[in-house]
């Protein structure tokens, strides 16, 4: 994992001075609520329903212990004792106070961590797939490139106020696409060319919220030395071009539209070949000082697979399924990852106690080379496990309500914060998840239903993903009521990414478990062996469902 | 009222509280490339941050400054105006930010190719080295280097 050197550090220590004296300043009153406003929220403080919340930055996912410990500190000393892992794998926290912000970073710093552009009209957190660096199909580690992004978008004097946020993410596996680059206002898939040099593909005005669009394919191959500089250009002809009379309007997936890909291409073009490029060129030596901070950690030789725990998995269902479902191949022998559950029922999607996250960041050290990773679909992944380590390692997980047994399963869930936090949402999401997490308890039923992305949003923002799960919940104001809209046949993946449709007019909060009940029943009933849900969705085609779902009962 | 002036390198920059450094009067864009009587003194041609290069590749020569009018410091295309007009159009002369700017912006402003600032309202004048320098070292193209961290020093 990288490791911070003295022009890191300086950045961040220097970094919380600096906010210290703009708090200051807004709180003497020299600094005005508007002029404030950006300053605030490029550090990841947003003003909340009941109180400012923080989102702290944990770059592509990746923690160390000891960074874990610290989170579970601040969270019991400035905070309600929990955190919560959003969708962009950083970690918020909803109830600080505003003067206290200043130490809590301070806190941040200490352990090599900060909140820059967790918010605010600027490049924010690089993302990738959680099992980088120890998945199979993997063209190069891209946590690497991600840090080298991170850095040459810390601070970027040019693209602190752009028209709106900003999102990139990695991907370098060639099988899945769990970073969802094709959902990003540029996705990065690295490549290489002929000569077996690493490259990316850049795919540009990719994007969820009010107006989902799947990103398209800007260039095919831009060499590693230049992928800076060529990014520099696209992010300058989008701060000069994209829309500011309109906020949800403002994102670049609007203006790739207006203009077309390819006379976007053609102004990118023209930008890049004005500049110098021979000044911008990533160079050798520092990219090889970032890849020595991703080395394999030492592990062990072992024949040990899977099957050497057929017999303690016979006798032991609950066993049996979590090693079904929670556990990952390893591109090592005898290694697996393991995604801990942040799913409970009964449990907000996402939140972690600071009692789990100490014992967590225990386990990574006991189990794990002391790190651990953060998921886009709000859970944890100890990613170097040993194989003869699961069992002990489960009956810890189970005591510590970290073993549910679902993930990939329609309780898997990705869920924002919704109306019981934020003050965008039009509606609560939290109690929606509850109520389907209580409707489909029985595992056996949900591992019948196979792997279904179930993903709920509290407003237009999806900030909760609704556009590409399977089953889309997106929770809509009318006058004044919390009503949820659902869409089916969301799909992330590179190769079949897809938005869902909505289904017909929406529910009221306690209409929806039994809605999704029916959407399942068709499927359950229909499908083919071994077929997903998006392929019985494509194959019957919207309006069966819709049928289903709106019939009225027989008088 | 003159606003005062930071400029780039300025070795008066610790002299800043001095009222007599100012930023000196401009015209439009529309005026100065239309104005054919001969101005005593030479002005700055302020332009508008929507100002595309195409509108400033004809620009008359005979002026002082070319400053980019902020009417929202939130309004980021004058940063990425400024690098184009600094690597598309090759201008070497002074160009200025100018408008509705916040102290925190100082830093940025310069790193992005600005080598005046008219001072923002409200700057508090004692801060002001914080605000020009408000980190020692950056990632990326600094105001006193044309090259990014990585190739500057070796870490």
């Amino acid at each position: 994992m990288y490791q911070y050197d003295q022009y890191d550090q300086n950045m961040v220590d220097e970094r919380v001075k600096q906010y210290r004296q703009q708090t200051l300043r807004y709180l003497d009153g020299s600094l005005t609520e508007e002029q404030f406003l950006p300053l605030r929220l490029q550090n990841g403080l947003y003003i909340q329903r009941h109180a400012p919340m923080l989102r702290v930055a944990i770059p592509y996912g990746m923690l160390r212990a000891d960074q874990l410990r610290v989170l579970a500190d601040i969270s019991d000393q400035y905070d309600r004792g929990y955190g919560h892992i959003s969708t962009r794998q950083n970690m918020q926290l909803n109830w600080v106070k505003l003067d206290q912000v200043p130490d809590i970073l301070e806190k941040l710093a200490s352990v090599q961590m900060h909140a820059i552009q967790t918010s605010g009209n600027c490049i924010r957190n690089v993302t990738t797939d959680q099992f980088a660096g120890v998945a199979f199909d993997e063209v190069a580690d891209p946590r690497p490139w991600c840090e080298v992004l991170r850095q040459w978008s810390t601070f970027h004097p040019e693209f602190a106020f752009l028209p709106r946020k900003f999102k990139i993410a990695i991907n370098a596996n060639t099988s899945k696409d769990r970073a969802a680059i094709k959902f990003h206002d540029i996705g990065l898939q690295i490549v290489k060319n002929a000569q077996q040099e690493i490259g990316f593909e850049v795919w540009v005005g990719g994007g969820l919220g009010r107006t989902p669009i799947v990103a398209e394919k800007l260039e095919a191959f831009i060499h590693w030395q230049d992928i800076l500089g060529y990014l520099e250009s696209v992010l300058r002809v989008y701060n000069l071009n994209g829309r500011r009379d309109n906020k949800y309007k403002a994102r670049i997936k609007i203006l790739v539209k207006a203009l077309g890909v390819d006379t976007f291409r053609t102004l990118v073009q023209t930008d890049w070949d004005s500049r110098d490029q021979q000044n911008l060129k990533l160079t050798q030596h520092e990219v090889d000082r970032i890849h020595n901070c991703f080395t394999a950690p030492d592990y062990q030789v072992s024949n040990t697979d899977l099957d050497s725990l057929k017999d303690m998995a016979a006798i032991n269902p609950g066993f049996r399924n979590w090693l079904n479902h929670n556990i990952a191949k390893h591109r090592v022998t005898g290694y697996v990852a393991v995604t801990l559950a942040l799913k409970a029922t009964g449990e907000a999607p996402g939140d972690i106690t600071s009692t789990q996250m100490n014992l967590i960041a225990d386990l990574a050290e006991q189990y794990s080379f002391g790190e651990l990773r953060t998921t886009h679909e709000q859970n944890m992944v100890l990613a170097d496990v040993r194989i003869e380590d699961l069992y002990s390692l489960w009956q810890i997980l189970i005591e510590a309500n970290l073993a549910t047994a679902n993930i990939g399963t329609l309780n898997d869930m990705i869920c924002c914060p919704g109306g019981d936090f934020c003050a965008l949402a039009n509606a609560k999401s939290i109690p929606i998840a509850k109520d389907i997490q209580a409707q489909f308890e029985d595992l056996d039923y949900l591992y019948d239903l196979g792997d279904i992305q179930l993903n709920i949003s509290g407003c237009m923002n999806a900030c909760g993903h609704h556009h590409i799960g399977d089953i889309g919940i997106l929770g809509v104001d009318k006058k004044g009521e919390e009503f949820y809209q659902i869409s089916i046949g969301g799909h992330s993946q590179y190769h079949d990414a897809s938005i869902g449709k909505i289904l017909g007019p929406s529910f009221k909060s306690n209409q929806v478990a039994d809605v999704i009940q029916k959407i399942l029943d068709l499927y359950v009933t229909e499908r083919f062996a071994e077929e997903s849900f998006t392929q019985v969705v494509r194959r019957l085609g919207h309006q069966t469902f819709k049928e289903k779902v709106y019939a009225k009962k027989a008088a | 009222m003159p606003k005062k002036l930071l400029k780039k390198g300025d070795p008066h920059l610790t002299n800043l509280t001095s009222p007599d450094i100012e930023s000196s009067a401009a015209v439009t864009l529309e005026f100065w490339q239309e104005c054919d009587t001969d101005i005593p003194e030479e002005p700055g041609v302020l332009i508008q941050t929507n100002t595309t290069l195409d509108q400033l590749i004809n620009l008359k020569p005979g002026f002082a400054f070319i400053g980019i009018q902020f009417n929202a410091f939130s309004d980021g295309r004058g940063f990425s105006l400024a690098s184009q007009i600094r690597s598309q159009l090759n201008y070497q002369g002074d160009l200025r930010a100018c408008g509705d700017l916040i102290p925190d912006q100082i830093a940025s402003l310069f790193n992005c190719g600005f080598s005046s600032i008219e001072l923002p309202e409200n700057t508090n004048e004692t801060l002001i080295y914080e605000y020009i320098t408000p980190f020692s070292e950056s990632y990326q193209t600094h105001q006193l280097s044309p090259t990014p961290l990585y190739r500057r020093v070796t870490r």
